[in-house]
């Protein structure tokens, strides 16, 4: 009998786990493993550490800049670094093995113009921790804040 | 009977892996499915079905790094109509992330191009759309 009800048990566990998520779980220890990397990854590029750098990114990662362009993780591990990055408005939303970051960044550019940037992370959990597969920037423009709704309405 | 027992479970924890893997090509026929089904429901202003498809904890940022959550992405169908094209999809078990090339008509009627990425979750009610993000594609100079 117990034997019936350990096999019940693991077997609802593993179809459980085998389900896909209808919502984000956000366990505090997902999320912290997440920002974890975020910080991880921020510090390596910040640095010049390349090779730290490339670690938290699948080999697949794509990465889409405020520009439009696309490119692959060779590229974006050379793109160079103008200072700190200011970061805030940080959200994490787990489904799965699968994290979704959101925030805002704020840094300098090569000519020395303050930008600000909303970005879409994507983070994949693997065997050896958490790897970024995605990162989507964009302009933010200070219309955002001061006139949202009708002046975009319909227009992505 | 301890060997059957053994042998279930294995089974019972293989089968999603191995099913995942067979199904991979399904799934990106799935998720570019729900991609047109959210293409066609959002330009057509049809905000029932378009909501079907989005996740209740969805977050999405517009071409002006305008941020919006499920309501406010519903309240922005109808819109433009979008030549959609360079689609690609990278599947990571229950997630696949869909990145392409959208060009529409803004209200001036200057042809704009965006670059974006969506995040798509598979749940038990189908793929649902998790994130979007959108950018201007700079002209070169």
């Amino acid at each position: 009998m117990n034997r019936t009800c350990v096999a019940f048990g693991l077997v609802v566990l593993v179809s459980g786990w085998a389900c896909s998520q209808d919502a984000a779980t956000n366990s505090r220890w997902d999320v912290a493993a997440v920002l974890q990397a975020e910080a991880g990854r921020n510090a390596a590029r910040e640095s010049g550490n390349k090779e730290a750098f490339a670690r938290f990114m699948l080999d697949d990662f794509w990465e889409i800049d405020r520009f439009g362009h696309q490119f692959g993780k060779s590229e974006a591990i050379q793109v160079p670094v103008y200072g700190h990055n200011e970061l805030d408005d940080y959200r994490v939303r787990v489904y799965g093995d699968t994290a979704v970051v959101t925030g805002r960044a704020r840094f300098h550019d090569a000519v020395d113009n303050l930008v600000t940037t909303r970005f879409t992370n994507v983070w994949i959990r693997t065997s050896q921790g958490w790897r970024e597969a995605s990162h989507h920037a964009c302009v933010e423009s200070p219309a955002v804040n001061s006139q949202p709704g009708p002046a975009t309405k319909g227009f992505r | 009977m301890r060997l059957h027992l053994a042998a279930a479970l294995l089974s019972a924890l293989i089968a999603p892996i191995v099913l995942a893997a067979q199904n991979a090509s399904p799934y990106v026929a799935q998720v570019l499915r729900a991609e047109h089904a959210r293409k066609t429901a959002f330009e057509a202003g049809h905000r029932q079905s378009l909501a079907k498809l989005i996740l209740d904890d969805y977050v999405g940022f517009n071409r002006f790094g305008g941020r919006l959550g499920k309501l406010g992405e519903l309240s922005m169908a109808p819109g433009a109509k979008s030549l959609q094209d360079q689609e690609e999809v990278r599947l990571y078990g229950n997630t696949a992330i869909v990145t392409g090339r959208s060009q529409f008509h803004d209200q001036t009627g200057a042809l704009v191009a965006v670059r974006f990425t969506r995040v798509w979750i598979r749940t038990t009610g189908g793929w649902k759309l998790a994130a979007h993000h959108a950018c201007v594609i700079a002209q070169p100079q």
